[in-house]
């Protein structure tokens, strides 16, 4: 699946938005928790680590802001603590709202080398810049968005899609968006709790909350 | 969701179980509680493609990958749309990847639906992806036939290139320049930690 190949808006706008995540079988338990130490390390928006409770594998989540009180139905809410202290963590995802956070991961990774593919979703050219600054790390294959063809009348307003391809899987509809936009306007939710409610829906954690808050201000001032 | 290959649903990796596909079972029921402990019913429509490049060597310096991401961005789609979009890649060479659950329903040399899945014709999923493989010189082709098809369809579809690096050249580069194909200026890079690490 490719939760995070199609994110959408400006150059200046994606220098805020990076996700990166391990894929694949490989590695260590042992490779598995530092890789997150080192996820955790550099202050995340989002982070995303599985593990497994009562032999039954689960995902732990946090987001920057989600608190106990906007839990609601099936979305449970944890806290950077209490994703540290997993035992066994598997496989870990992580959102960053700055290029120099992304550099310190690749380049702590590549250290560790701890034998698990890592991806990073952003600016092919940073990435590729982060990467040659970093030891072992290195663009090996990249993914490649082409555009979207058909009907693209059905499409909802670019500023919206910039908010809903950061869920790949197009959990976050462009429904709550505009009815998350008309609250913030009627003074009714912040910016940053609509954010959070919008990104529970993205079950890969990916939904970059403070990036949210700065696109539902542009959208709700141009309309 | 037209989903299969995560954790809930059976084996991962190598004989994946894409048994509820062949009975055309949809994903399994969940419950509420399922959500709530995390189990993704909803996950991936397909494999895990260049993500694990450098562990599978799946993706190699003389070929391109291509997705379709069918229904996608929020769209859904009709599988009789996604057939015609298999069926002309196919005409021009693609070789699809045999262990995304698409490709169970279709003839691999034909891109049409088996007999015994015609009957899916007008079912409508929120998305579905064909991830397909060419010889990199194909690329051209198989991206008008995508265009193309993209004409015919009631709905939308997102399209993934995959290429090799070497070192800092993405290896299609002079392909999509001279075919005049644009492509994002940002998306996935897999940077080469997987071990044991195929280059």
């Amino acid at each position: 699946m490719t939760h995070s190949n199609h994110r959408r808006g400006s150059r200046e706008s994606l220098l805020g938005d990076w996700v990166v995540f391990t894929s694949g079988r490989g590695g260590t338990v042992e490779g598995n928790r530092k890789t997150l130490e080192i996820c955790l390390k550099y202050n995340p928006v989002n982070l995303r680590a599985g593990t497994v409770e009562n032999g039954r594998s689960v995902t732990k989540r946090y987001m920057r802001g989600w608190e106990k009180r906007l839990d609601s139905g099936v979305w449970e809410s944890s806290t950077l603590e209490e994703i540290a202290a997993l035992q066994e963590p598997r496989g870990v995802g992580a959102v960053y709202d700055n290029r120099d956070a992304v550099q310190g991961v690749i380049k702590e990774l590549g250290e560790g080398d701890f034998g698990r593919s890592v991806v990073v979703s952003g600016l092919f050219d940073e990435v590729m810049d982060m990467c040659n600054k970093a030891p072992v790390a290195y663009t090996h294959t990249i993914n490649m968005s082409a555009e979207t063809f058909g009907k693209l009348e059905l499409l909802p307003e670019p500023k919206v899609l910039e908010l809903t391809t950061m869920c790949g899987h197009h959990f976050v509809s462009p429904h709550l968006v505009k009815h998350l936009a008309n609250e913030i306007k009627a003074g009714r939710w912040s910016a940053e709790d609509a954010s959070v409610e919008l990104g529970k829906a993205c079950r890969c954690n990916f939904f970059n909350v403070a990036r949210s808050a700065r696109l539902l201000k542009e959208y709700i001032a141009s309309n | 969701m037209f989903s299969g290959g995560t954790r809930s649903f059976g084996p991962q990796g190598p004989g994946w179980n894409y048994e509820y596909v062949e009975t055309k079972a949809t994903t399994p029921h969940m419950t509420f509680e399922d959500h709530k402990v995390g189990i993704r019913g909803s996950g991936g429509r397909g494999t895990s493609e260049m993500k694990t490049n450098d562990t599978t060597g799946r993706f190699k310096d003389d070929y391109v990958g291509l997705a379709l991401e069918f229904g996608r961005p929020g769209c859904g789609f009709r599988f009789r749309d996604i057939e015609k979009a298999s069926i002309a890649l196919s005409k021009v060479g693609a070789m699809f990847e045999q262990e995304n659950p698409y490709s169970v329903l279709i003839e691999p040399d034909t891109g049409r639906f088996k007999e015994k899945y015609e009957d899916v014709r007008n079912e409508k999923a929120m998305s579905a992806i064909i991830e397909c493989l060419a010889p990199k010189e194909k690329l051209p082709e198989l991206y008008a036939a995508a265009v193309k098809v993209a004409e015919e369809i009631d709905s939308v579809f997102t399209m993934d290139i995959i290429s090799k690096m070497d070192g800092d050249n993405v290896i299609l580069k002079p392909i999509l320049d001279e075919a005049g194909i644009k492509v994002r200026i940002n998306g996935k890079t897999n940077i080469g930690l997987g071990r044991p690490l195929i280059r």
